[in-house]
């Protein structure tokens, strides 16, 4: 059974298709790739399955259940987690503690627990400390553990945002331009990053990307959409001969390899 | 972050309490005019109503305009809750008193305590519908709020005597207990910031659709803090009620959510220590304020006083510091043992002072 | 109740709506534009009617320049604060809010202080107390008048909404702020316009208010502005006709409370409080039913 399911996905705003009749399987441990032009209709995919726009019409399936209409904060409960787009770091908060709210869906003390500082509460908060540690550490983040995020080189926050999203321990990420902005060798660093994660935590993704090499040196499965319609699927080497592809990318060809 | 000093620390803590406890209860039991009593008593209550404010408007990020209303319904339970019937029996003239309450009297702690339920009840009464759209109109629908509780007072004349209000209310609640419990409040709410709900709230205030990403409810989150903050205020009416002995629906106008915005805003948005220092400067301005708006007579000449200057002042003073010094006194720094001790050691590591992070502003 | 008082109820509650929806008017505006409830609403609008109402009375300005007096005095004002105060905060949106809260607190306090904390009466041509009698009711010339005036300033509004070029600025920044920025509009010039015109229909509606309801004081901003708002609400947030329709209706409820149910007149503003809380629960897009716009994340 797939993962994740979407069904018929459809979002209209007024008068605009923005995604016409999305359809995507993925299965477990899957790393799919989500392309298409400026103004697609990636992110509106994502936030669509994520709860965050209501779709106009279709489903959406996560490990067997309809998570339609889901509030965005139920649907991390489930074991589906985004990341953003344009970021959406704690820019005031340092980094241990971006990646404790993440922990929040794990934590199990009352309000009276944390008044009090129980056993049940220091527990709880030393075992969120020693996890998040240790994910910072797997993922080679612990050297900014106390700085503030919002001051953390660019390439960092980025990772950062991932590693956040692996606090909340997700059955599948969801990942939006995780290299945009970033240069070379950041983007080189991004796509190790991406493949660590893939390794270590048997984690499924769907991958949105605008670099072509980032997208084919992750992904063995990828779909193209344009203009809200998906054009093509299929691995790297269907995707790069596609003529539907290369029509839409043409004229925004110096976005292909940024 | 484990720090080696906690052991020092909080015996240094405890000791500072009991000092200031002990030095309340000789002053209170000295011959000192009434009139500073009664200040020092302003200053302990309004600790607790900048600090439950504090927990809205500086870590959930939400702007309320009905402190006043909540606080009038924990005042207006523990004077009810505590008159005797004897004299409700007298002094409700509008009506007497309807047998919901005409019998009843508790003693003031628990009277006190569900002084903090009501108003944590019409909290959540209120936050609910007002938060289901954000957090915009929390403000114009809490100031409603404010005044249709007083409109209620009034209009219900067998359960609160109407617009004269309740008299001869018994005054339990003296200097050092009010000053007890409103370090008890200050203790709980900075355990409440400093715990993961805190850093939730903050993470809300920073970035509402990052924080429900990470699987956080923000409505629950809001509603909570709404509702753990009217909890507070409802105790620290309860308190001034106990300490007034006189209240009517006129004690709880706008001036007391002024007052709330004002301390968090001038003390640090997230410090307790911001919010008992400018909750001292905020009653020594209001009581000496008082001055400038009643007449005075110097000899034959006579200064007609201004009313309203002391609103004026505030709202001016509150402008300013929102346009120029936007952290406040304290911004989120925190007094602790070890800042102090840096300050005498040489300057070889100053430990810093700052607690927690994140928010706007 | 006979048919005749029903009919003069009507006309109260359509009078009373009137000027409710003027109010509305700000609300909506601004919050379509810039998503900040300005607090301080309800003190423009008092203090459009108390500047019109003390330079008629203290200084014995003629009527007609003093309402025009009045209306110029407080958009200066708004724009002034705007400028000094809501501007320089527009990134901060906690301290903006609150800001709008404490210019609330100096508006009042200085209408107390250089004014007067005394209710006055407010001055009103003559004309305007003349019965009108129709068959066996009589409602006074007010009350037509100020569903006149009000229909009259809704027209113009509407007009300049849609069919003038800073309105068409107005609706496209509340549309998509950025996307206009970069289209080379001057945001900030739009903002302000929007303060001076929610302004405006405010201050009218104190002067038409005081023609009607000649006990005018430095708090009457508190009550009305919530009013104002519960008719932005009922009618959507963020909709222009929207608040019309709104102000009109909870004038009309109100008045036909009072009509069916006199012993409740003393509790009318919690009625008015009560629908808001249920519009909130159960419509919050108000009758337009404006659909808070999906927020592009
Ligand atoms: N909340 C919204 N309201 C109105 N239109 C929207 C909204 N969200 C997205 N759109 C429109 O939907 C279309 C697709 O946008 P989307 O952000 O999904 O594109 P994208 O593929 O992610 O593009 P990019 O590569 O630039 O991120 C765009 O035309 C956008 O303007
Ligand atoms: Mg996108």
């Amino acid at each position: 059974m797939s993962l994740l399911d979407a069904k018929d996905l459809t979002m209209r705003f007024g008068g605009l298709v923005s995604v016409a009749n999305f359809n995507a399987a993925i299965e477990p441990g899957e790393i799919v790739g989500l392309i298409g032009p400026n103004g697609a209709g990636k992110s509106t995919v994502f936030n669509m399955v994520c709860g965050f726009y209501k779709p106009t019409q279709g489903r959406v399936f996560f490990d067997g259940k309809d998570i339609t209409g889901m509030k965005p904060n139920n649907i991390v409960e489930m074991g589906l987690t985004r990341v953003f787009q344009n970021g959406r770091l704690f820019k005031k908060m340092n980094v241990i503690e971006n990646m404790l709210v993440g922990r929040q869906r794990h934590f199990k003390a009352s309000l009276l627990d944390s008044i009090l500082r129980t056993p049940t509460y220091q527990q709880n908060e030393k075992l969120a400390y020693e996890k998040s540690i240790n994910l910072l550490e797997k993922l080679d983040l612990i050297n900014y553990i106390h700085e503030e995020a919002g001051k953390l080189p660019f390439g960092i926050q980025r990772k950062l945002e991932v590693a956040r999203a692996m606090s909340t321990k997700p059955k599948m990420l969801l990942l939006d331009e995780p290299a945009t902005g970033l240069n070379v060798e950041e983007s080189n660093d991004m796509i190790h990053f991406i493949t660590q994660l893939r390794d270590e935590f048997n984690i499924t993704i769907l991958l949105i990307e605008h670099s072509m090499r980032v997208v084919m040196s992750i992904c063995p499965r990828i779909i193209v959409i344009d203009h809200g319609e998906t054009i093509a699927e299929g691995n790297p080497d269907e995707i790069r001969e596609n003529q539907k592809v290369f029509e839409a990318y043409l004229g925004v060809d110096d976005n292909v390899e940024n | 972050m484990e720090n080696k000093n906690k052991a020092r620390n909080n015996f240094l803590t405890i000791v500072a309490v009991i000092i200031v406890i002990g030095a309340l209860y000789l002053f209170q039991n000295s011959s000192i005019d009434r009139y500073y009593i009664r200040i020092l008593q302003y200053w302990g209550i309004y600790v607790i109503f900048g600090a439950s404010f504090q927990l809205l408007y500086g870590y959930t990020g939400l702007l309320s305009l009905g402190h006043a209303g909540l606080i009038a319904v924990g005042s207006y339970t523990v004077a009810i809750l505590t008159l005797e019937p004897s004299v409700k029996a007298i002094s409700y003239l509008l009506r007497p008193p309807s047998p919901l309450i005409a019998n009843v009297q508790i003693p003031f702690f628990p009277a006190l305590i569900l002084a903090g339920i009501f108003s944590a009840f019409f909290g959540l009464l209120v936050a609910t519908p007002a938060l289901r759209l954000g957090g915009d109109y929390l403000a114009m629908v809490t100031l409603g709020f404010a005044e249709v509780i007083r409109l209620l007072f009034v209009n219900l004349p067998a359960l609160f005597n109407g617009s004269m209000g309740l008299r001869s209310i018994p005054q339990s609640a003296n200097l050092v207990i009010t000053w007890l419990i409103a370090i008890l409040c200050v203790f709980v709410l900075k355990r409440l910031e400093t715990s993961n709900y805190g850093r939730n709230l903050l993470a809300i205030n920073e970035d509402e659709i990052g924080a429900e990403a990470l699987g956080i409810s923000v409505f629950k989150y809001k509603v909570s803090s709404f509702v753990i903050s009217s909890f507070f205020a409802g105790i620290g009416g309860g308190l001034m009620a106990s300490m007034l002995g006189t209240i009517d629906p006129n004690t709880f106008k706008s001036t007391l959510t002024n007052a709330a915005i004002t301390i968090v805003v001038l003390g640090g948005m997230r410090s307790m220590t911001g919010v008992i220092i400018s909750s001292g400067i905020y009653t020594i301005m209001s009581e000496y304020l008082r001055v400038v708006e009643s007449p005075i007579v110097l000899g034959s000449f006579k200064f007609p006083g201004i009313p309203g200057a002391r609103v004026l002042i505030f709202g001016f003073m509150l402008l300013f510091i929102i346009l120029f010094m936007r952290n406040g006194i304290l911004g989120d720094k925190e007094f602790s043992w070890d800042w102090l001790f840096s300050l005498f050691k040489r300057r070889d590591r100053k430990p810093s002072i700052v607690e927690t992070k994140g928010g706007e502003q | 109740m006979t048919i005749s008082s029903f009919f003069q109820f009507v006309v109260l509650g359509l009078s009373l709506g009137a000027m409710y929806a003027l109010i509305s008017i700000g609300y909506t505006i601004i919050y379509g534009i810039i998503k900040l409830i300005n607090l301080a609403h309800g003190d423009f609008f008092m203090l459009a009617g108390f500047t019109a109402m003390w330079a008629a009375i203290a200084y014995g300005v003629p009527l007609a320049l003093a309402l025009i007096l009045g209306l110029s005095f407080t958009i200066a004002v708004v724009l002034i604060v705007n400028r000094f105060i809501y501007r320089p905060l527009r990134a901060y949106k906690m301290a903006a809010f609150t800001s709008t809260f404490a210019v609330s607190m100096v508006i009042q306090a200085s209408v107390i202080i250089f004014m007067t904390a005394r209710a006055k009466g407010f001055p009103h041509p003559a004309f305007l107390d003349t019965p009108i009698k129709i068959g066996n009711i009589v409602i006074p010339m007010v009350t037509p008048f100020i569903i006149v005036i009000a229909l009259l300033l809704f027209a113009i509004l509407t007009f300049l909404v849609n069919n003038t070029k800073i309105g068409t600025a107005m609706r496209a920044v509340s549309q998509d702020m950025e996307m206009v920025t970069l289209m080379g509009v001057d945001v900030e010039r739009v903002i302000a316009f929007a303060f001076a015109l929610s302004v405006a229909y405010a201050g009218a509606g104190a002067i038409l208010w005081g023609m009607r309801y000649p006990a005018f004081d430095p708090f009457i901003g508190v009550v009305t502005g919530l009013k104002g708002f519960i008719g932005a609400v009922i009618g959507g947030i963020g909709s222009i006709p929207g608040a019309m329709v709104g102000g009109f209706v909870l004038g009309f409820l109100e008045i036909m409370l009072i009509g069916f149910f006199p012993e409740y007149t003393n509790i009318r503003d919690i009625f008015s409080y009560v629908l808001m809380i249920l519009f909130l629960l159960l419509r919050p897009g108000g009758i337009f039913n404006v659909k808070v716009r999906e927020e592009k994340v």
